[in-house]
């Protein structure tokens, strides 16, 4: 079983050993690293007629327990040319709004979690967003859509969270 | 992107064909391009699949057959909580 372990740490020179920064969990949320890329069915399609297959395109991914539906960067799907395959009506402050929905494959590198094949992420507009407080910006929502496949353990004191598939 | 006209095509055919599809395929994922269903398929995956075989990459509406349109629900993105500063 694949496990992916994260922990915060507060990194003072001098001051051993690393005490635990719930904090920065707190800040950063539970974020991982993710690749975006066409879905299997789309690589095959444009290998099979000899079309380049579009680079992934790297960012940070956040947990989001009270989404049902994972999401991903509107502009993200678009660069790597993924046409949407259906519409979700959702509120907004504005009022509801139709959104386009899309497929991709999310992989996770460096965790040792298997990628997933969405057939449906709906498009948001992260951008902008950098959890972490730097670095990589945010480019997907993963949801309970997917936390049906996984266990997820959130350790505020310890400043640790789990992903289990 | 909010765009009223994202698969505008394709869901009012759906709209049309609706009530046939519950009849014999409900819980099944209708694929749907332009004014052309496609087929119905067990998974969405299976039908992205044969809608890219067919006609390449281009919009295609996947919907699953139900009487009830599933709740979507993102809270963070609804209330703009990923980037509220306090």
């Amino acid at each position: 079983m694949p496990i992916f372990n994260t922990s915060f740490f507060a990194q003072q020179i001098g001051v051993p050993p690393q005490q635990p920064a719930p904090g920065m969990l707190l800040q950063a949320g539970p974020i991982l690293p993710v690749q975006v890329q066409v879905p299997a069915a789309l690589a095959q399609q444009l290998q099979a007629t000899n079309q380049a297959i579009p680079t992934p395109i790297a960012g940070i991914a956040l947990v989001d327990t009270g989404a049902t539906m994972s999401a991903v960067e509107v502009t993200v799907v678009q660069s790597l040319g993924i046409q949407p395959v259906g519409t979700a009506v959702v509120g907004t402050a504005g009022g509801k709004q139709m959104q386009a929905v899309y497929p991709a494959r999310f992989s996770f590198p460096g965790t040792g979690l298997p990628h997933i094949d969405f057939s449906s992420l709906f498009g948001a507009s992260l951008l902008g967003i950098s959890p972490a407080g730097g670095g990589q910006p945010l480019i997907a929502l993963i949801g309970r859509d997917i936390l049906t496949q996984f266990v997820l353990v959130y350790n505020g004191p310890a400043a640790t969270f789990s992903l289990c598939f | 992107m909010a765009d009223e006209k994202i698969l505008e095509t394709e869901l009012r055919h759906y709209a049309l064909l609706k009530e046939q599809l519950l009849k014999h395929n409900e819980g099944k994922f209708a694929l749907i391009i332009g004014e052309d269903l496609l087929g119905t398929f067990d998974t969405s995956e299976a039908a992205y699949a044969h809608g890219v075989g067919q006609r390449g990459n281009v919009p295609m509406l996947i919907k699953r057959i139900t009487k009830e349109e599933p709740v979507i629900s993102i809270p963070a993105l609804t209330l703009g909580l990923i980037n509220a500063h306090f």
